[in-house]
């Protein structure tokens, strides 16, 4: 039996594993969906979760009939896949190729996965940074944060704001995370906000994990995209941070495929073998109030980037 | 004339007497005393020699038992050596027996890709048709497809009916044609990777890592059987 196709395919999913395994938002979103890809009409169903209603009652009449019960999951919303992505690459000999991608220190998918996993994580921030207003909380605005620039002193207002989003939402804080670089977790420790308890032993490390105070969870992002830095000594001087529940984002990758295919001789001297890894995938924010972007910053007068660089958003 | 025991007045006849033992008494003395003494030397060899004859039959007696001591360690050892190989040998043919059975095994799934080994294993009368026959002079194929003949043979039913009951529970049921990822057997058909190889590519994560394991060591099995 030939076992090229089947080695593609354990190929094409370990890739994906391993990249998604390197990122730190991207592997924080939901990625469960329901069923499979319509390749023809690029439709897949995403779960949506409703809350379950608490509804008051009395005892003292003495029959009481319950309201109808709910599903848990009470429906799924339907989406469409819109966007690819893609490595090509060629060899003339196949099998010591596909060979070398399997084994487990290959360098080529080495590269191949930190590359992938840099773009993904690159344009799924540059997305959030570009969420509309609604899902903003302006900590640059002297009326949410006195002065509009974190520093140690003011850096525990920040944690306080954080949390009274989500209690306007009637949401738990331990659902959620936040994002950022390394300049905000700075300040942190600075101000001593961190130290060594805050560390979650089963957390530490976890992609990303900074560390918890308050029951927010810390996660280090870096996006350069996102930032805005001094020219000279490349600091982060403002920039988008990420506050968000898992089902924030939901990020999907319904289909994933090596394929390969021969060159012909007339195209490249001898002949080969071409290859083409493939994803479709997108991502969503099903939940407004699961999703926000924060704009954050360190030195007076210096806001966070408001054009990023071309992605497939 | 002087008297002549007036010469011997002043003589003490007893001292002087003893002084002047005849050369015949000083000679029995002597041989009397050169017996005393060769029985007092006598009695001291024969001491001694007792003493040697004792220590002699302490030493000899110690030796034999450190030799027996020594042999029965030998013996012990011997037997445990013995022991060991008889084991060793006996491990080896069950290894030997488990692949060749394992061959045997993964030969049948080949064949016969859609019948459920493990409901095979529950039938109590195909149990007891190959009991004492495994490994024998014909090779599990042959015993499934004898079994099979002997109960179309005495039941009337046809061989399709007598499969029926060892299909995987998926093909035999619903209908669907997905290979069932929690199935007793340890890799999948040429069919059924060929079938999920196709579907893998859509596939959920979750779903896919479901049946990962099963579908990459389903890969390596037939990898290896296409170089034999």
């Amino acid at each position: 039996m030939n076992t090229s196709n089947a080695k593609m395919v354990a190929l094409s999913n370990r890739i994906y594993e391993e990249w998604h395994a390197k990122t730190v938002l991207v592997q924080s979103c939901d990625r469960s969906y329901e069923g499979e890809l319509n390749l023809e009409t690029r439709e897949l169903d995403i779960k949506v979760f409703h809350d379950l209603s608490i509804h008051k009652t009395t005892i003292k009449e003495r029959q009481l009939k319950p309201a109808d019960p709910e599903l848990i999951k009470s429906s799924t919303k339907r989406v469409t896949i819109d966007k690819g992505r893609y490595s090509h690459w060629m060899e003339t000999n196949i099998d010591k190729l596909v060979d070398d991608l399997s084994q487990e220190n290959s360098v080529t998918r080495q590269k191949l996965v930190n590359k992938w996993a840099r773009e993904a994580e690159k344009e799924l921030a540059i997305w959030v940074a570009q969420l509309k207003a609604k899902q903003e909380i302006d900590l640059t605005n002297t009326a949410v944060l006195e002065g509009g620039i974190i520093k140690p002193e003011n850096v525990l207002n920040v944690l306080d704001i954080l949390i009274a989003h989500v209690d306007d939402v009637d949401m738990d804080v331990s659902d959620f995370q936040f994002f950022s670089s390394s300049r905000f977790y700075n300040i942190l420790r600075d101000a001593k906000v961190f130290l060594a308890h805050n560390l979650d032993a089963n957390e530490t490390f976890k992609s990303g994990y900074v560390g918890t105070v308050s029951d927010i969870d810390f996660r280090q992002l870096n996006v350069k995209e996102i930032t805005t830095r001094n020219k000279d000594s490349k600091q982060v001087e403002a920039e988008w941070g990420i506050w968000k529940t898992r089902d924030g984002i939901q990020y999907v990758v319904p289909f994933r495929t090596t394929d390969s295919y021969t060159i012909e001789k007339s195209q490249i001297l001898l002949g080969g073998t071409g290859y083409q890894q493939v994803e479709f995938y997108d991502f969503f924010n099903l939940y407004e109030g699961r999703l926000m972007k924060v704009k954050m910053s360190y030195v007076t007068g210096k806001t966070p980037p408001t054009t990023f660089p071309e992605t497939n958003v | 004339m002087p008297n002549e025991k007036d010469f011997f007045n002043d003589v003490d006849f007893e001292d002087d007497l003893d002084l002047e033992l005849t050369e015949e008494e000083i000679l029995e003395k002597e041989t009397k005393e050169a017996e005393l003494e060769a029985e007092r030397k006598k009695n001291k060899d024969a001491e001694e020699a007792r003493k040697r004859r004792e220590a002699e039959e302490k030493k000899q007696k110690e030796e034999a038992e450190l030799e027996k001591q020594r042999l029965e360690k030998e013996r012990i050892e011997a037997e445990k050596e013995a022991e060991a190989k008889t084991q060793e040998a006996k491990t080896q043919k069950d290894k030997n027996n488990q692949n060749e059975l394992g061959k045997q095994l993964t030969d049948f799934k080949d064949k016969y890709p859609s019948i459920d080994l493990g409901k095979l294993d529950s039938d109590e009368h195909f149990k007891k048709f190959i009991d004492g026959k495994l490994l024998g002079k014909k090779d599990f194929i042959g015993l499934y497809e004898d079994y099979q003949e002997f109960k179309v043979g005495l039941t009337g039913e046809t061989k399709e009916e007598a499969e029926l009951r060892y299909k995987i529970k998926e093909e035999a049921s619903t209908g669907s044609k997905q290979p069932d990822s929690q199935g007793d057997s340890d890799v999948y058909s040429k069919e059924e990777l060929e079938k999920l190889s196709e579907q893998a590519r859509t596939m959920s994560p979750s779903k896919y890592n479901s049946i990962k394991d099963k579908f990459e060591r389903s890969i390596q099995h037939h990898e290896k059987n296409k170089k034999k």
